[in-house]
This record gives C-alpha cells, sequence and structure tokens, in this order.
C-alpha cells in the first residue's frame, strides 16, 4: 500500500507548497482589484476607507463587497458558491473566484510583489 | 474476462463515478481544505478501471462523468472535470501498471490527485488571470490529504476484489 517513495513524494510535495506558501509572503494589502472575463472591471484602494465606507458591485450575477478590512463575494448566482465561501480577503496575493461567473477579486499591495512571484 | 463482461464492468463503473462525484458534491466543505477542493472519489473509480481493465476505459469513464458536469453544471465546469480528470488518470494508470512499479498505491493517489488539482488550476489561469496561482500552495498540501485517502481505499479495494475474482 505506502512504500518509501509515496513517503519521498509526499515529503516533497508538501515542502514543495510550504516554500510557495512563505514565498508569496503575507503582506496586508492596499488596493483590491475586480475583473471580469480576466479584464480589469475597476480597482479600489480600501485601505483608506472609513468605518462606514462600503461599496458594493453588482458583476455579471454576483455581489462583490469592499471595505475598509478588504473584500469579499457576499452572494452569487452560481451554483457552487466558492467564491462565497472563500470569505474575506486583504492580504496580498490572495484571491477569492467565481468561475462560473468568470468574476475575480484579489489584493494587491503597493509595490506589486506579486507580479514579482508569477514571475 | 470476456469482451462483454468488460464493457459491463466499464459502464457500470462509469455509472459510479458519476454517482460518488454526484454525493461528493454533497458533503459540506471541510475546514482545513481550500475552497472548491474535493475529496475526489471518483478517482478511486479511475484508478480502479486503469488497474483491472486498461487506459483506455479508465479515459472512457473520465468522458462520460465530464459529460454529465456539462449537462448539469456547465462549460467551465466541464473542460475543468474533464482535463483535472484526462491528466490525473494517464499519470495514475501509467504507475499502477508499470511491471516493476516502486510507489504504492498511496503515492499513486497523491500524484494523481496532485495532477488533477494542477491541471484545473491551469484551466482556471487560462479562463481568468495568473492570480489564481495563489492557490497553488493550498491545492498541492490538500491533494496530499485527498490523496492518501483514496489510495487507501483503492488498495482495499483491489485486494478485496482480486482475492473474489480467483
Amino acid at each position: 500500500m505506502i512504500k518509501v517513495r509515496d513517503i519521498i513524494i509526499i515529503i516533497c510535495l508538501l515542502m514543495f507548497s510550504a516554500a510557495l506558501y512563505f514565498a508569496s509572503g503575507n503582506k496586508e494589502g492596499s488596493t483590491v482589484l475586480i475583473e471580469y472575463d480576466g479584464n480589469l472591471f475597476t480597482e479600489v484602494n480600501f485601505t483608506g476607507l472609513g468605518d462606514e465606507e462600503i461599496f458594493t458591485y453588482y458583476l455579471n450575477g454576483t455581489t462583490i463587497i469592499v471595505d475598509k478590512n478588504g473584500a469579499y463575494f457576499k452572494e452569487s448566482v452560481c451554483a457552487g458558491k466558492v467564491c462565497v465561501n472563500s470569505g474575506r480577503i486583504s492580504k496580498v496575493g490572495q484571491i477569492a473566484i467565481c468561475l462560473p461567473q468568470r468574476v475575480s477579486i484579489r489584493i494587491e499591495g503597493n509595490g506589486r510583489e506579486f507580479d514579482g512571484i508569477t514571475g | 474476462m470476456k469482451k462483454l463482461n468488460k464493457l459491463t464492468l466499464n459502464a457500470m463503473l462509469s455509472a459510479l463515478a458519476v454517482a460518488v462525484s454526484a454525493v461528493e458534491g454533497l458533503l459540506p466543505a471541510a475546514a482545513f481544505m481550500p475552497p472548491g477542493a474535493k475529496i475526489g472519489l471518483s478517482n478511486i473509480v479511475t484508478m480502479y478501471a486503469s488497474k483491472t481493465l486498461t487506459v483506455y476505459n479508465a479515459l472512457a469513464i473520465v468522458v462520460v462523468k465530464s459529460v454529465f458536469v456539462l449537462a448539469t453544471r456547465g462549460a467551465t465546469a466541464f473542460f475543468m472535470s474533464f482535463l483535472g480528470g484526462a491528466a490525473s488518470t494517464i499519470i495514475t494508470a501509467a504507475l499502477l501498471n508499470s511491471k516493476k512499479s516502486k510507489y504504492g498505491t498511496v503515492g499513486i493517489g497523491v500524484l494523481g490527485a496532485a495532477a488533477h488539482n494542477c491541471s484545473q488550476l491551469l484551466v482556471a489561469v487560462i479562463i481568468t488571470n495568473e492570480g489564481v496561482l495563489y492557490y497553488l500552495p493550498f491545492l498541492i498540501a490538500a491533494s496530499v490529504v485527498t490523496g492518501t485517502f483514496t489510495g487507501v481505499i483503492l488498495h482495499l479495494t483491489l485486494s478485496i476484489t482480486s482475492r473474489r475474482s480467483e
């Protein structure tokens, strides 16, 4: 059932994923990018927002909320609700995505660290 | 095995793959898993088919399952299901059927799950943008967990059915 090579594979994969995770960093982001069909729909700087300032976007059947703590999918007409279950995102590189509706939201920092990683 | 028996077994396994993947969709998402990740119960069926039948029979199961996904969940899900299923089936079939395999079923299950997840992520990159690569470390870690699970079940299934057929 389990052989030495299986354990080697598992250890290698876990180390690879840990390395990727730490390489991508854990910084708080400043801007949320809302994209539809791979194209930029809008870009919001959320760090400067006040307590009461909440932006709501309706995009191809999804409802996206942006406030001072980040962004999240509030509702979606899709079947899986993966996007809604992704929860709030606020760190650089984090992404929530609704594949059936082709809508994604992602966080970027000031220095565009993310582009350097995906290269 | 007779040709008719093979055809019947293949048809039954196809139905089983569709059924388990439908049931899997009803399970609640586990807390530690990245959103959208699933156990991949239908991978057990395709691995079993490529071991007891041939890789072509296993790919036929993938096609049947993807068409079911196309009818119920749309074109995006179809491409993800088909490419993920085909990639993992080809890799697991090659490892399972090699004569001097140095890999156990757990390792093969993990590699199959990783191939499944990576090719699905590739489809996601094409549909949206490279931002979804953020998921990659979580998906690889998840495939270790789910692959171990499917590998253990495959081992149990193979050992029980090989005893019966003798």
